[in-house]
């Protein structure tokens, strides 16, 4: 049954047959995160807040999984937030939106905006020594309604 | 449960780089096989089977169809699961339900990835595309932000996380399947390889591994017909968590899922002291942090306390709770057959089958998976049936 | 190996909840995880229960099909998974409620929630199925589900006008469900002289794919003092049974249907005394070859119309146990089946009493 892939011979590396995916997929956004790509054109940033435990959910989203009920209201968030926390990537990617590697290194940080509770995971544009600097999105001038809308976030003089 | 069920047998590959040698079912055959030799079955004798693999990291769907010869037997009860990093603990616990159910006496469970076949770094790219896959920076970004906030939190420096690179790499020298051995690995050597995202190094990582692994779990009387001391599982338990990384904070440090998991497996295997009352872990520890991260969350030491539990000893082979004899999965890393390797080896040490990495006398051992941003399943088993 | 019939655990297992979204062609206001949420807050009413109630989660889901690495990491907050348990099976909804029932049956969970999805129209459906197969000897000649269904098909050496037939009839049946795809009922020419698909099988002999979402919620038949055998819903299960065969389609019995008659073997049913069999049937060909192998009358199956009428691949078995279930009269025994793989490589099947 399962000799059918072998090779008799001389020990020599297998022969392999390349395959390339080259697929697309058209995701819908959905009732949330349509509303929330329409306010990131207009560069305002939505979250969700629980009634029940009153943390303000970024992405929005329809359930607060802590308190198992469903969320109704959106709350704007931000613009400005605070580092929590952040690294500088050497370790180059193959970015999945460009498909080409990424120029190394760059900053990322987790990013609490105001009124929200929880963070968001971007690029900044220098390396913050310390948590807690105070941050702002860099808008794109063109916007399509995703966080891409956001080119990074930079220090607040 | 219903009915007591144990592990009975277990098998894995060699884990390595790229097994060219072989195609997808025959990597899963070769530990189907061996663990079927280690429980002393033949597959017709197996009335179920579970496999467990990420396949889309290999650009595919539906392994287990393609895969279905590698058991040795045709028209049986075969599911996939896959969730991630937990995957293997997943289809672990998915067998022992089945076995305690009553549907089937004997459920062989095995897990693999083939990491060379694919290209994990676009597997890993494929998060939310409404959210962060623009930004998304695969296992190391996103673990590197984790570790940095664990640092701050509890205080853990990089020379405690090299520690743990060293046991682990050490430790795998005696483990015959373990892909990194390196038996001169020191704090040194680790501190000074590649910074791939501040503060973690390439000697703080896992590796990607082609290798599948397998264990065969049996209930009541036929686990005792079959094996002499058999690993009962006295308790399992899993825990999700919020889909986003930023729903999590101070996500190494809190760990709430494997808190909860492993609190509620103790409590129902009557652990109290787990430093104590456990002889062996074996902890899914993706980073090297982690595995500090995972030793509080357990409940092997204090809030604080895992720095100076590495420093000490205390979870080296002849420490006072050895942890990951196998070398972890710093040591080996084929996906979808991490969390399966980890129960695999925690039961063989029961059975008293881990060769030069056997921790005398092991009674009671731990599993624990991970998975995506805080997935956590935990897997306690004992020589006592309970 | 002991028939689930015989088994006492499984029998105390009862669906408490049944919940769907409406099938369409496609669905571009809901993103998956708000079909999801959807689907299973009905099956919750339905049960009297909330998203705190659950003990855990069983969901039917593929990452392929998702375009996303696991995906099932969007789901935990509407299944009630967050600081619980979720296990993932990656085959049809069916299969993931047999896995459910065992937990329970286990005595690991009380309350659990299964849920299968999928949305066919994000993707180009049928060239994914590529990726099931061997990458080296069979998916480079450029098959898939469509080619291989046709293989059989072509085997299976009967009249197309008789697989015409039973799409038409499909469609009238299906007609009448107010959260179906409201597709045309076609006339029987218009089916075969619709564009070849593969091999004798046209495009309007495949099941049409649709977007959505089906969850059930079971559990012992006794939960906080509540009997529910008496509530309305209530239908036990009797036997469950799931069976795959060997992947190359030149090894396989492709008409005798190996994995379809051992699932149905292990639930133990007795098919003749059904009141209610609701088939899975990815092609019209395979209505007759499945009731064939499981000795069913071709004019009591499908009440509901069954996949032909419309339904999400993946989510269908788990469709056909609603429809069972919503049509099951008290002391009624039915019969819910769920297919997966090339030329249904994989059968599920799940007895029902009420």
């Amino acid at each position: 049954m399962l000799n059918r892939y072998k090779v008799k011979g001389n020990g020599e590396r297998a022969p392999r047959s390349e395959l390339v995916m080259g697929l697309t997929w058209r995701t819908a956004a959905g009732k949330v995160m349509s509303h929330f790509a329409e306010a990131l054109k207009e560069r305002r940033i939505l979250g969700r807040r629980c009634p029940s435990c009153d943390i303000v959910y970024l992405p929005p989203r329809p359930v607060c999984g802590d308190c198992n009920i469903h969320l109704t209201d959106f709350v704007e968030v931000g613009p400005l937030g605070t580092v929590i926390t952040e690294t500088v990537v050497h370790h180059s990617i193959t970015d999945p939106v460009s498909g080409k590697a990424r120029p190394v290194p760059y900053v990322m940080g987790l990013i609490r905006l105001d009124r929200a509770s929880t963070t968001l995971n971007h690029y900044l544009t220098s390396h913050v020594a310390a948590h807690g600097v105070r941050v702002q999105p860099v808008w794109r001038d063109q916007r399509t309604g995703t966080m891409a809308d956001i080119a990074a976030f930079e220090v607040v003089q | 449960m219903h009915r007591n069920v144990a592990v009975v047998g277990t098998g894995q590959t060699c884990h390595t780089k790229a097994r060219d040698d072989v195609n997808q079912p025959e990597l899963v055959h070769e530990a189907v096989t061996a663990a079927l030799a280690d429980s002393g079955l033949g597959a017709r004798d197996v009335d179920a089977f579970v496999l467990s693999n990420m396949e889309l990291f290999e650009g595919r769907a539906l392994p287990d169809l393609w895969c279905a010869e590698a058991f040795g037997v045709a028209d049986r009860p075969l599911l996939k699961v896959a969730t991630g990093g937990t995957s293997g603990t997943s289809a672990v616990i998915a067998g022992i339900h089945q076995a305690a159910s009553g549907m089937f006496d004997t459920v062989l469970v095995a897990g693999y990835e083939k990491h060379s076949e694919g290209h994990t770094q676009a597997g890993m790219a494929l998060t939310d595309p409404l959210w962060d896959r623009n930004v998304a920076s695969g296992a190391v970004g996103n673990f590197a932000l984790s570790v940095t906030e664990l640092a701050r939190e509890r205080g853990v420096t990089e020379h405690q996380a090299a520690l743990v690179a060293v046991k682990a790499r050490r430790n795998a020298v005696r483990n015959p399947h373990a892909h990194l051995q390196m038996p001169d690995l020191t704090v040194e050597r680790v501190l000074e390889s590649k910074m791939l995202a501040e503060p973690l190094r390439m000697l703080d990582m896992c590796p990607q591994s082609d290798g599948a692994c397998a264990l065969v779990l049996a209930a009541e009387e036929r686990a005792t017909s079959l094996n002499r001391r058999p690993a009962w599982v006295r308790a399992t338990a899993t825990r999700h968590d919020k889909p986003y990384l930023g729903d999590l904070p101070q996500r190494l440090a809190n760990m709430r899922t494997l808190r909860d998991a492993s609190a509620s497996a103790y409590r129902q295997a009557g652990i109290t002291d787990p430093l104590k009352q456990l002889d062996v872990a074996e902890i899914y520890e993706p980073v090297t942090y982690a595995e500090l991260a995972w030793y509080e969350a357990l409940g092997f030491c204090a809030e604080g306390g895992a720095g100076r539990m590495i420093e000490e000893g205390l979870t080296d082979m002849d420490g006072e709770l050895p942890v990951n004899p196998s070398g972890g999965v710093l040591s080996s890393n084929p996906v979808g057959a991490s969390g399966l390797i980890r129960a695999a080896e925690a039961a063989l040490q029961i059975h008293g089958r881990g060769g030069d990495r056997q921790v005398e006398g092991a009674t009671w051992s731990l599993a624990t998976g991970y998975g995506v941003y805080s997935w956590a399943d935990v897997i306690v088993m004992s020589a006592e049936r309970g | 190996m002991t028939a689930s019939a015989l088994n006492t655990q499984l029998r105390q297992v009862a669906i408490i909840g049944i919940g769907r979204t409406p099938f369409l062609t496609e669905n571009r206001e809901q993103s998956s995880v708000e079909m999801v949420a959807d689907a299973v807050e009905n099956a919750l009413e339905d049960a009297g229960l909330g998203l705190g109630d659950l003990d855990a989660a069983v969901t039917a889901s593929v990452d392929l099909w998702d375009g996303r690495t696991a995906s099932n990491v969007a789901l935990t907050e509407v299944v009630g998974a967050v600081m619980g348990p979720e296990t993932r099976i990656a085959a049809d909804g069916l299969a993931a409620f047999s896995h459910a029932a065992m937990t329970v049956a286990a005595g690991a969970y009380e309350t659990v929630l299964c849920v299968a999805h999928c949305k066919p129209s994000e993707s180009d459906h049928l060239a994914l199925t590529a990726w099931t197969l061997d990458p080296v000897l069979l998916q480079p000649l450029g098959f898939d589900d469509a080619i291989a269904a046709g293989l059989q098909a072509e085997m299976a050496g009967s009249e197309p006008r008789a697989w015409a037939e039973a799409v038409v009839r499909a469609r009238a049946k299906a007609a009448s469900d107010p959260f179906g795809p409201s597709l045309h009922v076609p006339e029987v020419d218009d089916v075969l002289e619709s564009p070849q698909l593969a091999g004798p099988l046209t495009l309007d002999m495949a099941a049409p794919l649709c977007d959505g979402a089906v969850a059930v919620v079971l559990g012992k038949s006794k939960i906080n003092g509540r009997d529910y055998k008496e509530s309305q819903a209530g239908t036990r299960v009797a036997g469950i049974g799931y069976a795959t065969e060997t992947h190359y389609l030149g090894e396989r019995d492709l008409t005798g249907t190996p994995a379809l008659r051992a699932a149905l073997c292990r639930t133990g049913v007795d098919v003749a005394s059904a009141d209610v069999i609701e088939l899975s049937t990815p092609y019209a060909h395979q209505e007759e070859l499945f009731a064939k192998a499981m000795g069913a009358e071709l004019e009591t199956l499908n009440p509901s119309g069954g996949m032909l009428g419309g339904a999400p691949p993946f989510v269908a078995g788990l469709a056909r146990l609603v429809e069972a279930t919503k049509r099951l009269k008290k002391g009624g025994l039915g019969i819910a089946h769920g297919t997966w793989g090339p030329a249904g490589q994989a059968h599920c099947v799940v007895a029902l009493e009420a």
